[in-house]
């Protein structure tokens, strides 16, 4: 039975030497996903939210502290670990059409297997007609949306996203944001997603981790009781994502002030 | 939109030509008029170069040069790509290389000729060898910068789908430094067509750039102009193909993509 998979981080703290201002970019910081939540971690820009992902998919490794994905410790890249990056310009290759960057994360398998199971992936996100295109022949919505099927593509129980809709226009923005929902919905892995956008956060997330400014520390834990399947509309005219909203915003506020 | 665009290239293809053809006519009516022994008509040059390709030079000339130029050429691309490659990602060889690299690009390459002279002695070898010499630095170069530079994003995105180092090199460093490594090439082309011109001029008794100097050396003036022509042809040729081949090969590439920049 597919089931997604627990993250937890403990005491992680992480700086760098180089780094301008505080060299401490995550302090402390402790938390838990449970399986198949959908976890949002919000903060101001510049606090360490990639930084914090890094340490969580293994890609970097913490000063003090541990990572564990199933109460493993990590060092590397877990294999059913799914990262989608903040730059999705950047994290798609330019030399490979989507199909064959979506296959990318299908390589132990055997041709046919693979192209299927990156054609399926594609569909998922609404990309079927365009798996021979090349990333800058489509829409940033429609890279983003590449590199989440590539993501998904390998059965990843555990996806951590940093961003991933940050830099594409408002309305593709929750376009992106339904469809996701949706496709959690129906497989229900485990995600991480890192935003800055109050709104999207709550309109998202089982558990909201507010993060306070630099350095990053867990500020506030919110569990986001919003019924489910939510939609645009109805989901954000509640007076509880109204309230939801505000007190995470004084949360964020709060800490601007107070640094 | 399109075709307006197509026509408009068209028409700056064209112009060129004509610039070409009024620049022929004027040397042409130069020579004519000033009749000196040292500046040939065009004509002539040409009936010279006629006679070149289709005379025994051709063989003895003509096909050894190309030979020379195009193996030294891929021997040099060869070479400067792979060892380009793996100093550019192994970040720990670049302080023992990165000053080799640096004097040897500064050294003009001709000035290797007289060297492999004396440590090769005048042979086939040489003048191979002197074009791979002068082609190298240029590819291992822009290899090497194409590598350092590879988007970090890439590497830690091929680390989150767990390949490893050496298949890095080719299915992540190879194509993302691609667009450094033809330019690198380009020049590298070039320089070969150089070195090869001068190596025959110097060390060599076949071949067109031995062809050029000895018609100079022995008055026969129109076959001079002739293989001057001829070098000017291959060149064009050369590179012509070689912009060619990097269409293709960079087809991706938004900048390329359909001969236009998008
Ligand atoms: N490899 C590094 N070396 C030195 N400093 C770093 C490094 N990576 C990040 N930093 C510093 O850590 C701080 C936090 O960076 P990080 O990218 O994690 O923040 P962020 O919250 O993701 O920002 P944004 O909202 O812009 O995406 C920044 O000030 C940055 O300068
Ligand atoms: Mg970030």
């Amino acid at each position: 039975m597919f089931e997604g998979a627990t993250l937890e981080c403990r005491h992680l703290s992480k700086s760098f030497p180089s780094a301008p201002e505080s060299t401490t970019v995550i302090q402390d910081l402790s938390l838990r996903v449970q399986p198949g939540e959908f976890a949002v971690i919000l903060g101001p820009s510049g606090c360490g939210k990639t930084t914090l992902l890094r340490t969580f998919s293994g890609l970097l490794r913490p000063d003090r502290g541990e990572v564990l994905v199933d109460g493993r410790v990590v060092h590397d890249v877990p294999d059913d670990v799914g990262v989608v990056f903040q730059e999705y310009n950047k994290s798609l290759f330019p030399w490979l059409s989507l199909e064959r960057n979506v296959r990318f994360a299908l390589r132990g398998l055997d041709r046919a297997t693979a192209a299927q199971r990156a054609r399926d992936a594609l569909a998922r996100v609404g990309l079927a007609d365009s798996a021979h295109q090349y990333p800058w022949q489509v829409s940033g919505g429609m890279q983003q949306r590449t590199a989440i099927a590539r993501a998904l593509a390998h059965q990843a129980r555990l996806v951590i996203m940093d961003e991933p809709f940050a830099s594409v226009d408002a309305i593709t923005r929750i376009h992106l944001e339904v469809m996701l929902l949706d496709i959690w919905t129906e497989s229900r892995f485990s995600v991480v997603f890192v935003t800055h956008d109050i709104e999207e956060a709550v309109f998202l997330a089982d558990r909201l981790f507010v993060l306070s400014g630099r350095p990053a520390s867990l500020k506030e834990e919110i569990t986001v009781t919003l019924p489910r399947p939510r939609d645009l509309l109805t989901t954000k005219a509640l007076p509880l994502f109204q309230q939801l909203r505000e007190r995470a915003f004084r949360l964020i506020e709060g800490g601007e002030q107070a640094s | 939109m399109k075709a307006h665009a197509l026509s408009a290239r068209i028409g700056e293809r064209l112009l060129g030509w004509v610039a070409l053809v009024v620049a022929l006519a004027g040397w042409q009516v130069a020579a004519e008029v000033r009749h000196s022994h040292s500046v040939a008509t065009f004509t002539s040059a040409l009936h010279a170069l006629g006679k070149i390709l289709s005379s025994a030079q051709l063989g003895v000339d003509v096909l050894p040069s190309l030979y020379r130029v195009l193996a030294g050429f891929a021997i040099a691309a060869a070479l400067g790509v792979v060892i380009g490659l793996f100093v550019g990602t192994f970040r720990a060889l670049d302080p023992w290389v990165r000053p080799v690299i640096e004097f040897m690009r500064a050294v003009p390459p001709p000035l290797i000729i007289p060297v492999a002279m004396l440590i090769i002695g005048i042979s086939g070898k040489l003048i191979i060898s002197v074009i791979v010499f002068g082609a190298f630095w240029p590819v291992l170069l822009n290899t090497t910068d194409g590598a350092r530079q590879v988007e970090p994003v890439y590497i830690e995105t091929a680390r989150v789908f767990h390949v490893a180092r050496h298949v890095m090199v080719r299915s992540i460093v190879l194509p993302a430094s691609l667009p450094m490594i033809m330019a690198g090439l380009r020049i590298a082309l070039s320089t070969a067509i150089i070195m090869m011109v001068l190596a025959e001029m110097l060390a060599s008794s076949t071949g067109i750039g031995y062809l050029v100097l000895t018609s100079q050396q022995t008055f026969d003036v129109p076959a001079t102009y002739g293989g001057v022509l001829l070098l000017g042809v291959l060149g064009w040729f050369f590179d012509a193909a070689f912009l060619a081949v990097e269409q293709r090969v960079l087809a991706w590439n938004s900048d390329f993509a359909g001969g236009t920049r998008v």
